[in-house]
């Protein structure tokens, strides 16, 4: 986390989540678009991570298999709070491994993800090879993630957010 | 072959005097809007498919109505018909006793009480504890081992359009697919439905049905014996003819890693990705992360709902300077696609 928030603290530059892109999530409708897209990425890592998926040759990191399966753990329980934790983290695990730009990332199962979604019919990538706004909800779900994340456990922590 | 269970094959089935109160999940009415534009069409059988519904299909929240369509529903009960006793069910005397009969073509076994199909390894459950019926579980192993019944009958269609199944109820709105018998609220679902195969070309409204009387249905079209017309008759030259000389979809082209031109294998040769996904369709994909574990999505998707609602309660309430530091690490190496495409 420390060296997370070290990188964060060095590579400050253009702004990711705009004012007209929060403006826009007031909207219940494109909320849900949102949570939408979320759901289909979680459902597809739990699905990688359980070897119900194994038609996609992708790979995952031990952060994520763990991640998932408390997640899994979760579901089973009627606490709201241990479910949104391990959801929480379970997304800044699938995240954070390409933001920290390790050497497997094209291998790691968010962008698989990604690349896989474009490919659906709401993706739209088809032949005209423009990302999508599907794909831009991806993006901006996943920076909203490990946002939340950072921010959370700087918080816990009594630090401030650059500290 | 035991008589309790064969016993007597004919007469009118008997469904038990069951308390309602103790079936569990939701009423048929939950969830669902009456369609006033939905027309029956007796003579046919099936329900006109005019151009003027589509527009209140288009204005379903996309995606969503694969599973459970929510801009059609069912009407005024009192209007539909019910579906007629065939020769394809059977009930013995000791079914009848608890309100069961099966239907030996789809190999599923029905609660006349609940109007749904029961899993066979949940059948002694569902006798004994929702209805509070006496039964054996060497009589409810001997049902499923008689008529072979189906273990998971809730995760499939029967992939035809069958007749009416006796003992479930019938709901009208929905439209389906001629070939397959999917059903679903929207033309948009639809569509996608006819991409993903070379089979499956038109629709029509039409009466369904559901294995579940409660939450979770996948509907499938079905037709009244009383009412069907020729098949001949529907042949719509347009529809053919555009069969005929459409293009295939891009949803069934296979993925080849060494594409040229602008198009999306561009895309994946940047990404390096072409590998992973060679010689898959668009239609593969979709299956993989759209139409697997509907159950797990539905459950997923309220965790999702209440988290990205707290993240971006989160991020409205801090000023820009953090909220800068989530943007793209330009002197990093590998940033790849999160360069692109923000608002």
């Amino acid at each position: 986390m420390d060296h997370f928030i070290r990188i964060l603290t060095n590579h400050r530059s253009r702004i990711g989540i705009s004012t007209n892109k929060l403006k826009e999530l007031q909207n219940d409708k494109t909320r849900k678009a949102y949570a939408k897209v979320g759901t289909d990425l979680v459902v597809f890592c739990l699905g990688i991570i359980t070897g119900e998926i194994d038609s996609f040759e992708t790979s995952f990191s031990q952060d994520i298999a763990e991640a998932g399966t408390r997640f899994l753990t979760a579901l089973q329980t009627t606490s709201t709070t241990d479910q949104d934790d391990a959801l929480q983290s379970l997304l800044f695990s699938l995240f954070s491994q390409k933001r920290c730009g390790e050497e497997s990332k094209y291998t790691v199962l968010a962008f698989s993800f990604i690349v896989l979604y474009s490919f659906t019919e709401e993706g739209m990538l088809q032949p005209c090879n423009t990302i999508s706004q599907h794909f831009s909800k991806v993006v901006f779900f996943a920076r909203a993630a490990i946002f939340n994340r950072i921010r959370s456990d700087a918080k816990q922590e009594h630090k401030g957010f650059f500290e | 072959m035991d008589d309790a269970i064969r016993g007597e094959g004919s007469g009118l089935p008997a469904t038990p005097e069951v308390d309602m109160s103790e079936v569990v999940g939701p009423s048929d009415n939950e969830g669902m809007e009456m369609d006033p534009d939905a027309t029956l069409d007796d003579d046919k059988g099936y329900l006109e498919f005019n151009a003027s519904d589509d527009e209140d299909y288009e204005d379903g929240d996309e995606g969503d109505s694969d599973y459970e369509p929510q801009s059609a529903g069912e009407g005024d009960r009192s209007k539909i018909p019910r579906a007629e006793w065939s020769e394809e069910m059977e009930q013995t005397e000791g079914m009848m006793k608890l309100g069961l009969c099966v239907n030996t073509a789809l190999k599923v076994v029905i609660c006349l009480g609940c109007r749904s199909v029961i899993k066979p390894s949940d059948l002694y459950h569902h006798v004994v504890k929702t209805h509070m019926m006496p039964t054996t579980i060497p009589f409810c192993q001997e049902l499923q081992a008689t008529y072979d019944l189906q273990q998971d009958p809730y995760n499939a269609r029967p992939g035809t359009i069958v007749k009416a199944i006796f003992g479930l109820d019938l709901f009208e709105g929905y439209i389906t697919c001629d070939t397959c018998g999917y059903a679903c609220g929207s033309k948009k679902a639809m569509q996608r439905h006819l991409k993903k195969s070379d089979e499956c070309q038109t629709f029509r409204k039409r009466y369904v049905q559901s294995f579940r009387s409660s939450s979770r249905r996948m509907y499938f079209g079905v037709r009244l014996e009383s009412a069907e017309a020729p098949f001949g008759a529907n042949l719509d030259p347009l529809a053919y003819l555009k069969k005929k000389f459409a293009p295939i979809p891009f949803s069934h082209i296979p993925i080849k890693s060494q594409g040229t031109g602008p198009d999306a294998n561009h895309f994946l040769k940047i990404e390096k990705w072409d590998l992973y996904v060679e010689g898959k369709t668009g239609a593969d994909i979709v299956f993989a992360v759209r139409e697997r574990e509907p159950e797990l999505r539905s459950e997923v998707r309220i965790c999702v709902e209440r988290v990205a609602a707290s993240v971006f309660q989160n991020l409205e309430a801090v000023d820009n300077e953090p909220r800068a530091a989530m943007g793209d690490y330009i002197g990093l190496v590998g940033c790849g696609p999160l360069h692109t495409d923000f608002d």
